[in-house]
């Protein structure tokens, strides 16, 4: 018996030594994976959400915006961002209605007179649903799965390796339920108190759901008793309300292919909201589906197991692990885009025109929680694209002063391509208008504010903090938004000026901000009574030290006018407190555009959405007559010259006003390995993948080349260690000699 | 024996209530449901009307420990602590706040991820420092002893994260022999993610547990019985892993069986950095994303296990000396 037992010890060692020898390769993945037409990448931060009524982090849009597909688009290479069609026929025009219903002509349609709008969307015939369970169903139309059981579904760890699947065209119906699903109150949809502020009939529509949920609970709390759990409950045998039984002027379908959304006002942004995946196709079907009791049990839902038309399903969801997109077979007929921008052509990005899309057949993401490892697998070839952390900054890129960043050598050799894009995104320091040092209208006040912004030089913080990852603002509109004005036009004048031979907005001397601090009250920065001045940062960034290498760069830019600034740090609960009840003065902020408007930026300054007042998303409480009326003029104009005159107006109103220190709209800096192409940063949709290719025989090629393993360094190392342990061991040996 | 398990079991619930009230109690001092609310459906565009919303479908709306407004039993039962907190007690840890997704389902799917790691470097670092604190002992008193305690105190003081942070970059950038991280959960593939975090978890804990075991060893070398079984003329090796092993299994165990149940828990740092999506990983995560339904059930799951742990090493004890006894 312990013969066989060293016996099989004896057989297994050496196995297991080769196995695992033989397993020594830095390669990620299984052999021959990388030879696929296959985009591979990582992230950082799982998904939590993929119902397309409540997913709103771009990490979530990033998956679903693949599967989803809402009627309308952007265009891919076109700037500034152009709408196309998706699944609609054609982007369709409004059409404006007066109190009586008339329909108004363009020329009279006023705010005042405009009473309704519409918009008819009108489907594309061709466009099928992915394969999914959720549309095999029985002759009298029941989901086949309908009295599965939880073994039935056990084996599966997705809908998609479901063995009976099936697919149906898509309908205006789809639509719709998606439009009402944005009311569930269950689902906290973000948008939902933004467009039922538009929809008609929307808020209507969530008070009917409201009821219809609370008397089923009712209901089920009675005959549940005494240890009745709602959530429990609900999670177990999910809660299905009829979405389409109350009453919603709001959206009406005409037709298999044509829906109607009615507005209350003109509202043009309804377009951009409509190009998200708020607004793609949700099947009743898939309710159903996921609220069968086996399919709940079984962890999936619409939130896990998205449902749509998109270019790719959604294969392998382990939101901590891996997600898998693959290419979905029944996708409509699609089109690599035949123009583009200026330098498109040159830049090879129209190289693929009027090709049949997607290229790439699946996504491979893998979970990097930290950002190094993720870096050294970009380096190494088996992730295509990276983002650049601070920490690699120095090694990836090369900035020299006057001229653009360009690649190290380092990562030149190895063929890769930089690719840069100001975000649509705005960061502020914003001053609270109910404080009574630097809040309010009055003009020593603006000066104060004037001065504070002068003090704080954003271009060296950029360079300082961001390795000039940034462009200084100079409002609240960053570029590739309409209203949008580069170069000198762009110039804030109250705080800064424009520098023609470095072509960049540099702020006003230091001696502008303390002749300011003069006119505001505040000569040397002393108050009346020959105190100096002392202004309080509030934040909840706890210990964080680069929060603390920032605070002290704003202290010392302060310390010039005299101003001393002091922090108020709390937890994040407090902070919200505080900032809800308007109990602060100067704060950090940061806002990404949602689509490419200066309404969506604007709206943030805009007095009745304040936040203390109207619990809104304006945390300066900034509250300007001025600027509110030529807010509410511009907010539903089409964008033309007399728009841009009145976004000029309101931008000089705000920069005057400065109820925030305009920091800066930062830049993305990304690499991409020689073997992926078609790559054009976007920053509105994340529906993308489907233009980009990647070549697979150049990256197994590079890939070999980079990472042969070094046995030479091992078998040194292990004949070193041998060395050293020898002496000892012969003298145990000799020792137990001598003993026995 | 059966009662005496009983008893200890008795024990152990109002220990797990104390630990589940102080939990609750820390977590909601610091942080309200408002904020969970808040932090979960992210902060552009929420609206007070949400943040009820969202807080009355996970019963976060109810009264903390006592609900006035309903009569009796339904004054305890109606309660967040009640609805939230009870049923572990039942091992029924409920949903995430943050994905609504089944706690249980994913402690069941993540306990293996966590054991292939835990488990061989359990395993393989109790043989390891077993053997060389014998090795160290055997040489006790040369400049061998001196050295090897010199090199567990420089192991003992070097982070883990140093080894991860070094042994990435060594193993993975540098000799090309193990990818830096991630994981595969099918076999055979699985071995080529576990290479690097089981060695660089062995390097980690030689230093301590060669230190530990070292000491327990010399104590028994000095006993009476070694050196009559030296006497007897028995080899070293004999004499050190025959007589002086087998008696000093006590403190081993006590050292061994109790971090045995821990083992299911992960490694909170070799998972985060390696991408392993065990348990401890899953700790992180919820850690920050501030997901209190996950949270309590991970430290309720540890309380037990920590428990279940001591009542293990108390029957080990009986195995391992016949002289004790449990009543």
């Amino acid at each position: 018996m312990q013969l066989k037992a060293t016996g099989i010890l004896h057989a297994a060692l050496p196995a297991l030594v080769l196995l695992i020898t033989a397993s020594c390769s830095n390669n990620p993945y299984r052999p021959g994976e990388t030879a696929e037409s296959t985009y591979f990448s990582t992230f950082a931060t799982p998904p939590t959400k993929l119902d397309p009524t409540s997913a709103y982090y771009s990490h979530e849009g990033a998956i679903i915006d693949q599967i989803y597909e809402p009627p309308f688009t952007y265009h891919y290479l076109k700037r500034p961002y152009e709408l196309i069609p998706l699944t609609a026929t054609a982007i369709p025009p409004p059409v404006y209605l007066d109190a009586d219903g008339a329909v108004l002509p363009e020329t009279d349609a006023t705010t005042e007179r405009v009473k309704r709008v519409q918009y008819t969307i009108n489907l594309r015939p061709d466009i099928r649903y992915q394969e999914h369970p959720c549309f095999a169903l029985t002759p009298t139309g029941d989901s086949l799965y309908a009295d599965a059981a939880a073994s039935d579904i056990a084996p599966y760890d997705s809908p998609s390796r479901f063995p009976t699947q099936s697919s149906r065209p898509l309908m205006a119906r789809d639509y719709a339920l998606q439009i009402r699903r944005l009311a569930d109150p269950r689902l906290a949809s973000p948008i939902f108190s933004t467009i039922a502020r538009y929809i008609e009939g929307m808020t209507e529509l969530q008070e009917a759901y409201t009821t219809m949920l609370a008397e089923a609970r009712d209901a089920r709390r009675d005959a549940g008793g005494l240890t009745y759990n709602q959530e429990q409950d609900e999670k177990a045998n999910p809660l299905v309300i009829d979405y389409m039984a109350p009453d919603f002027p709001g959206c009406v379908v005409l037709d298999d292919l044509t829906y109607r959304i009615t507005l209350t006002t003109k509202y043009p942004q309804i377009l951009y909201w409509m190009c998200m995946h708020f607004f793609g196709p949700v099947p009743q079907e898939a309710i159903d589906f996921y609220a069968i009791p086996a399919v709940a049990a079984a962890q999936f839902s619409l939130n896990r197991c998205p449902v749509g038309t998109g270019p790719y399903f959604l294969d392998t969801f382990r939101p901590n692990e891996l997600i898998v997109l693959s290419q979905n077979p029944n996708y409509h007929p699609d089109f690599y885009p035949t123009d583009g921008a200026p330098g498109d052509e040159a830049a090879g990005l129209l190289a693929d025109a009027g090709q049949r899309l997607p290229f790439i057949k699946q996504q491979v993401y893998r979970m990097e929680k930290e950002a190094i490892p993720s870096w050294n697998k970009f380096l190494q070839g088996y992730v295509d694209a990276s983002g650049i952390a601070s920490d690699v900054f120095d090694q990836a890129i090369e900035m020299a002063a006057g001229s653009d960043p360009t690649l190290s050598p380092a990562m030149d050799a190895k063929g890769m391509r930089l690719l840069t894009d100001i975000r649509t995104m705005l960061w502020w320091t914003a001053f609270n208008f109910k404080d009574d040092v630097v809040g309010g209208l009055a003009p020593e006040r603006c000066k104060l504010r004037q001065a504070i912004t002068i003090a704080l030089d954003y271009n060296e913080y950029l360079d300082v903090f961001a390795n000039g990852r940034g462009l200084a603002a100079q409002g609240p509109i960053p570029p590739g938004i309409y209203g949008y004005r580069a170069g000198e036009t762009g110039t804030n004048p109250y705080t800064d000026t424009w520098d023609s031979r470095r072509a960049k907005h540099v702020r006003l001397p230091i001696e502008k901000a303390k002749q300011l601090m003069v006119e505001a009250g505040y000569p040397e920065g002393r108050t009346a009574d020959g105190q100096p001045l002392t202004l309080h940062l509030d934040h909840a960034a706890g210990l964080d030290p680069q929060f603390r290498a920032r605070l002290q760069w704003m202290q010392r830019g302060l310390d010039r006018i005299g101003i001393r600034l002091k922090e108020r740090g709390t937890d994040l609960s407090r902070f919200r407190s505080k900032r809800n009840s308007g109990e602060w003065q100067i704060s950090s902020s940061g806002w990404l555009a949602d689509y490419p408007d200066p309404e969506n930026f604007f709206f943030l300054f805009y007095g009745p959405n304040g936040k203390v007042d109207h619990g809104g998303p304006n945390t300066c409480n900034y509250a300007s007559q001025e600027f509110d009326d030529l807010f509410q003029k511009l907010e539903t104009m089409v964008n033309g010259p007399e728009r841009m005159a009145l976004i000029d107006q309101a931008m000089r109103v705000i920069q005057r006003d400065a109820p925030a220190v305009w920091q800066f709209y930062p830049v993305s800096f990304s690499l991409v390995h020689q073997w992926y192409g078609n790559v054009k940063p976007h920053q509105m949709t994340y529906n993308v993948m489907r233009y980009r290719r990647v070549a697979p025989a150049t990256r197994v090629e590079l890939q070999a080349a980079w990472n042969q393993p070094r046995w030479k360094v091992v078998a040194v190392a292990l004949l070193v260690l041998v060395g050293i342990c020898l002496p000892g061991s012969i003298r145990v040996y000799r020792r137990e000699r001598s003993g026995a | 024996m059966f009662s005496y398990l009983v008893r200890r079991i008795a024990y152990a619930f109002p220990i797990l209530l104390g630990v589940n009230i102080l939990l609750f109690l820390l977590f909601f001092f610091a942080y309200t449901p408002e904020d969970m609310a808040e932090t979960i459906l992210g902060e552009k565009r929420v609206t007070q009307e949400q943040i009820d919303n969202w807080m009355r479908e996970h019963n976060y709306h109810l009264p903390r420990f006592i609900n006035l407004a309903e009569s009796f039993p339904a004054t305890l039962t109606r309660t967040i602590f009640w609805q939230k907190s009870m049923h572990l007690f039942a091992l029924e840890f409920g949903h995430s706040d943050v994905d609504n997704t089944d706690i249980g389902a994913e402690i069941k799917r993540r306990i293996p991820y966590s054991l292939c790691v835990t488990l061989p470097v359990f395993m393989a670092s109790l043989m390891i420092n077993i053997m060389v604190a014998m090795v160290v002992a055997f040489y006790r008193a040369t400049y061998i002893d001196h050295m090897a305690l010199v090199i567990c105190v420089l192991m003992m003081s070097i982070s883990l994260l140093f080894y991860i942070i070094g042994g990435q970059y060594l193993f993975a950038i540098h000799l090309r022999l193990a990818p830096v991280s991630g994981f595969d959960a099918q076999f055979p593939h699985t071995i080529k993610f576990l290479i690097l975090p089981i060695v660089i978890s062995l390097i980690g804990s030689i230093g301590g547990g060669v230190r530990y075991y070292r000491t327990i060893f010399l104590e028994e070398i000095n006993r009476d019985y070694v050196r009559t079984a030296r006497a007897k003329g028995l080899g070293e090796g004999t004499v050190l892993f025959k007589h002086a092993l087998r008696n000093a299994l006590l403190p081993i165990l006590t050292n061994v069986i109790v971090t045995i149940p821990f083992l299911i828990m992960g490694s909170l740092l070799l998972e985060n950095f390696f991408g392993i999506p065990g348990l401890g990983n899953y700790t992180i995560d919820a850690i920050s994303k501030q997901d209190f339904a996950v949270i309590r059930a991970m430290v309720f799951l540890g309380s037990l296990l920590y428990i279940g742990g001591l009542i293990l090493v108390e029957i080990s004890y009986t195995i391992a000396d016949p002289r004790i006894r449990i009543q």
